[in-house]
């Protein structure tokens, strides 16, 4: 998949210690959605950088949990600025 | 009523699309449209992926009590299922999915039917009730 590539190319160019996703606009995460998000964490993680998704809907929130789905391996957060307190180590 | 095909990725978003106006337009909460568009977004990937493609078919519906409902039809000619409980269970995937489709489709929704037989095709029908 496209996404995961360019972030594999551009973790291992820059380093990077953290990966935050932004799903503001994301009106559902189902399955697929979801085993993609966890892939982007395994992905990452192989790097040594870790994951953050924030700006879930709540509406998205509780049907993702009512689904089954757990998102392993990757953090969640309010929004990008809390994401960002998490990879930084502050909370 | 939509007749929609499903012989795409493209497809199943418009599916989710068409979905989500019908929960939209006849009174469905904002979580119980996300619920049942997540529900279709399985269910058609469920037909194209393990059904080699098929119809998805959307139909507004009303209760005997008044409520407003969006009933969701998905069929396929494809292998079949052969043992539907095993199916249904939460982790159990024939590919290399995260085997919550069915079993995930049917806890978001109110009303859900299976049916299934090998070398028959498979029907999957919902329902989602306003409230």
């Amino acid at each position: 998949m496209r996404l995961q590539e360019d972030l594999a190319d551009e973790l291992s160019a820059t380093g990077a210690r953290g990966v935050i996703i932004d799903i503001t606009g994301v009106e559902i995460v189902d399955s697929f959605i979801g085993r993609m998000l966890t892939t982007i964490g395994s992905v990452s993680r192989l790097f040594d950088a870790e994951t953050v998704i924030v700006g879930m809907r709540p509406a998205v929130a509780i049907t993702l949990t009512e689904l089954g789905l757990s998102l392993n391996g990757v953090r969640t957060a309010m929004n990008a600025e809390k994401g960002l307190e998490i990879l930084n180590g502050r909370s | 009523m939509d007749e929609l095909p499903i012989r795409s990725g493209d497809d199943v978003v418009r599916v989710r699309q068409s979905v989500r106006v019908a929960a939209a337009d006849n009174g469905l909460s904002l979580v119980d449209q996300t619920k049942l568009v997540t529900a279709a977004s399985e269910l058609a990937r469920n037909t194209l992926v393990h059904g080699g493609g098929g119809v998805a078919r959307v139909e507004v519906v009303k209760s005997g009590n008044g409520r407003n409902g969006v009933k969701l039809y998905f069929t396929d000619e494809g292998p079949g299922i052969a043992d539907l409980d095993l199916a249904l269970t939460d982790g159990w995937s024939t590919g290399t999915g995260l085997g919550l489709g069915l079993s995930g489709a049917r806890r978001l929704v109110d009303e859900f039917e299976l049916t299934s037989q090998p070398g028959a095709g498979t029907s999957v029908v919902v329902v989602k009730w306003s409230r």
